[in-house]
């Protein structure tokens, strides 16, 4: 506008001089000569002006039309920048940049570059943005589009000042000869043009606007070399697009991270749902392991508490006189005491004698069977307590060396026992006999144990079953024992043979009635298998019989040559040749305060051929203990007074026991890390007959290899 | 007056009384034997494996009580099942070796160890009279038995 004004007045200013000159002009006729070339002067000098009148006109007339286009322009721009604010998408912005530029800005080709999109970036693992055409205008060709589509740049190609603030701009001209300019004419495919830089990488999806011509053609009027009246309004442009596309970019970005949670949300649902499935059908399995499990405890019971209950009613306790001389005895039917014996007339006294009005054989009959489901009972409570305690993870491994042929001989003689009234023939094979490695023996036993059990239940009479151990070598490093039970028994369905191993799967009563156990072995020897890191599976096919498998790794550390552990076991090993009655001789002191416990552990260990010596005072213990000096002491745990744990302390620092193989012994199956910890042999109740001389046995045969391995040292 | 005391046991059985006739239906030998022993001196039992043997034995002769275990291994129907056979309860099916029988007053005691899975009302609901849960205790049992029975002989 200034400039317009400035153009005014000046016009103005010329025609008030024009004006003030004509009076001249015409008063001026006395030398006509002097006036003829002063006229003609005149006249040139007024011809000049007024060409310079048209002139200025013209210009003026151009700068407004110019002004009008600029104004134009800007009006375009606003509403340019208006339609782009409500663009969400980088094509469509595109679209509408390269498409203003070319027809309001009047070039031949404009391009939007943008940096990739960033997690297409990462899968290249690369540092370097790559940039690719988003939108393009003016370019018709069909190669030259192909050549668009597989464009790409780095930011290294284009060599704008990074340390540019606002949006940077590099101008390429006609002329240019730098080689980077030829570069970019071969990228753009075009001889002269702007680059706008549209943001910068930490604002989101970087960028290049690109403006220009082909060849330096009239008809575009807008030329680069034009600049500031291009570059200023472009500027505005790529500025405001740049403030958009960042806009998008957030928006794009809080959309797909909105996607992303929704996805998230449903995923959790889907999970979580699924667990609550999961937890339900555990939570079914296990109402109803309870409800089997409480119906197998039932039926033992039912001998348990019922038989006593009838035989003692067979029983009498009867009031008879006895004579003191020859024993006989009589029935008085009146008080009459005062008369001597009739046989031998001696004194008579009176006496309570117990008389059976029952049938001998049926009560021993009677007997068998209440042993027999007590033994079942018991046989169901430790599974089912081995059981809860691996579920819990409160099992721990005590390792030992073992061979090969020791542990089977072991699971041998104890299935001859359970067994001995199945006609099966279970045959054993193992070629790696002397193979030593370290395992919880009791453990590995008792899978072995509940296999050949498992496969006893399904063999009909007669089958066969196989069991088999060998020790292979996998590569250098890892070697293993695996061990097979096989049968010839009615098989598994595939579909069975991935959940028999799981658990409170396997409660199935008729079955485990007549072989003892709860029916958790397969689920127990999992897990004692994966506790020792190997695994369990089994190849079945119905109808012809099943073949378990289980791995023990051997640990490099762990394997010893084949030939020391077994001398070191063997020689305590002859004094118990046979499992079944293993024959203890030592000298044992029991303390407990429950008498029958005292009673029933005396004979045990006296049958086996201990000397015992029993006490019930907790009090009186640490005397006994050192009077008698024994091999072994049992502590009772829990006893009122003095507990075992504080016996056991006693005992401990009295340096004249130190040879003293100390147990304690409780119910209460938590306490078994405990007294592990206290270094005691851990004994749990009940104990019976067997498992008391094997545990004593264990520990003694361990004692005096340690000893013989001290004083060989 | 002194008598000599023998002391060798003089058990007698007599299996000639006019006991009750009762039938239990019980796969488990164990728990066969255990009730043989507590009730024979009080009624004349009898045992039945399964359900085709009870089928057989309630259409050979007159019971005064079946006493049912409901879990029953290798028989075609199951305690329950039996129960409704005996009732002729719609629904069930009824085999051909039981359709002669006619035992809807026939007092039956369910006798069983899964007492966590059955209420006795569940029982009550199929057509029995009573529940004893295993372990049985033999004194109730009586009790139970001796009234059932005697309830049937007042309706006759």
């Amino acid at each position: 506008m200034f400039t317009l004004w400035l153009h005014g007045s000046y016009k103005m200013a010329r025609i008030d001089e024009l004006k003030a000159n004509q009076p001249q002009n015409a008063g001026g006729s006395a030398n006509s000569d002097t006036d003829a070339t002063r006229l003609r002067s005149e006249n040139a000098r007024l011809q000049e002006q007024v060409r310079l009148l048209m002139a200025a006109e013209s210009k003026l007339y151009t700068l407004q039309e110019h002004l009008n286009k600029q104004q134009l322009l800007y009006a375009r721009l606003a509403e340019v920048s208006r339609v782009l604010n409500t663009l969400l998408s980088f094509d469509e912005i595109g679209s509408v940049l390269v498409h203003f530029a070319v027809y309001e800005f009047n070039f031949e080709r404009s391009l939007l570059l943008l940096a990739k999109e960033r997690e297409y970036r990462e899968s290249f693992s690369s540092q370097t943005i790559q940039f690719e055409v988003v939108a393009s205008e003016g370019y018709y060709d069909n190669d030259e589009k192909e050549h668009l589509s597989q464009l790409r740049l780095d930011e290294s190609d284009l060599p704008l000042p990074q340390s540019t603030q606002d949006t940077g701009s590099l101008r390429v001209q006609s002329d240019d000869t730098d080689p980077f300019a030829d570069t970019l004419r071969q990228h753009f495919l075009m001889n002269e043009f702007f680059v706008f830089q549209l943001l910068r990488k930490e604002e989101g999806r970087s960028g290049y606007f690109v403006v220009g011509n082909t060849r330096e053609q009239a008809r575009y009027q807008t030329r680069v070399e034009q600049k500031d009246s291009v570059t200023v309004p472009l500027t505005s442009l790529a500025q405001h697009a740049s403030i958009t596309l960042a806009n998008v970019h957030s928006y794009l970005a809080l959309e797909r991270e909105r996607a992303r949670l929704d996805q998230m949300v449903a995923e959790r649902t889907r999970e979580l749902s699924e667990a609550l499935d999961a937890a339900n059908e555990a939570v079914r399995l296990k109402g109803e392991f309870l409800a089997k499990m409480s119906h197998e405890l039932r039926t033992p019971l039912n001998s348990i508490v019922n038989v006593p209950a009838a035989l003692v009613s067979d029983y009498q306790e009867v009031e008879v006189w006895y004579c003191t001389g020859c024993d006989a005895e009589f029935q008085s039917e009146d008080d009459e005491t005062e008369t001597p014996c009739p046989e031998c007339d001696g004194r008579l006294e009176q006496r309570t004698v117990t008389v059976c009005e029952g049938d001998p054989a049926e009560h021993l009959r009677f007997l068998k069977l209440v042993k027999q489901q007590g033994d079942h009972l018991l046989h169901l409570v430790e599974d089912v307590l081995d059981f809860s305690r691996m579920e819990s993870g409160r099992v721990s491994l005590n390792y030992e060396n073992i061979s090969v042929k020791q542990l089977i001989d072991d699971v041998q003689q104890t299935i001859r026992v359970s067994i001995k009234n199945e006609i099966r023939l279970v045959t054993y094979d193992y070629p790696d006999a002397e193979f030593c490695f370290s395992v919880d023996a009791l453990k590995i036993k008792q899978v072995l144990i509940n296999l050949i059990n498992n496969s006893v239940k399904f063999t009909a009479h007669g089958g066969k079953i196989h069991v088999s151990a060998a020790a292979l070598q996998e590569n250098a490093i890892d070697r293993y024992v695996r061990f097979e039970v096989s049968d010839d028994g009615i098989g598994i369905a595939k579909e069975q043979q991935q959940i028999i191993f799981e658990s409170f799967r396997q409660v199935d009563g008729s079955s485990t009635r007549a072989h003892g156990g709860a029916g958790l072995g397969l689920a127990i020897s999992k897990q004692l298998v994966e506790l020792h890191g190997g695994r369990i599976w089994v190849e079945s096919t119905p109808g012809v019989g099943s073949r378990f498998f289980f791995e023990i790794p051997v640990h490099p550390a762990q394997r010893f040559p084949s030939s020391v552990p077994p001398a070191s076991i063997s020689s305590p090993q002859k004094r118990t040749p046979r499992a079944e009655d293993a024959a203890c001789d030592y000298s044992v002191v029991v303390v407990d305060n429950d008498l029958a416990v005292l009673a029933v552990s005396r004979r045990i260990l006296e049958l086996h051929g201990c000397s015992v010596v029993t006490v019930s005072e907790s009090s009186q213990a640490f005397d006994t203990v050192l009077e008698t000096r024994p091999d072994i002491l049992i502590l009772d745990l829990h006893m009122p007074g003095q507990g075992g744990e504080a016996v056991f302390k006693q005992v401990r620092a009295e340096r004249l026991l130190d040879n003293t193989l100390i147990c304690l012994s409780t119910a209460d199956h938590t306490e078994e890390d405990a007294v592990k910890a206290l270094g005691a042999v851990w004994l749990p109740k009940p104990w019976n007959a067997q498992s008391l001389c094997q545990t004593l046995n264990t520990h003694m045969k361990q004692r005096i290899s340690a000893s013989a391995f001290e004083s060989e040292g | 007056m002194l008598k000599k005391f023998n002391r060798s046991s003089k058990f007698s059985r007599s299996n000639d009384l006019d006991f009750e006739n009762i039938l239990y239906v019980e796969d488990e030998d164990a728990n066969w034997n255990v009730a043989e022993l507590h009730l024979r001196g009080k009624y004349n039992i009898k045992r039945a494996r399964n359900a085709k043997e009870a089928f057989t034995m309630l259409g050979k002769e007159e019971f005064n009580l079946l006493l049912l275990d409901i879990q029953l291994a290798g028989s075609d129907y199951d305690g329950i099942e039996i129960c409704k056979i005996l009732r002729k309860r719609p629904g069930q099916p009824i085999p051909p070796e039981a359709k002669q029988l006619n035992c809807e007053t026939l007092p039956i005691v369910f006798v069983t160890a899964y007492s966590e899975r059955y209420s006795k009302e569940s029982l009550l609901e199929v057509g029995g009279d009573e529940m004893v849960k295993k372990p049985v205790d033999f004194t109730r049992l009586t009790l139970v038995s001796s009234r059932l029975i005697i309830k049937k002989i007042h309706q006759l």
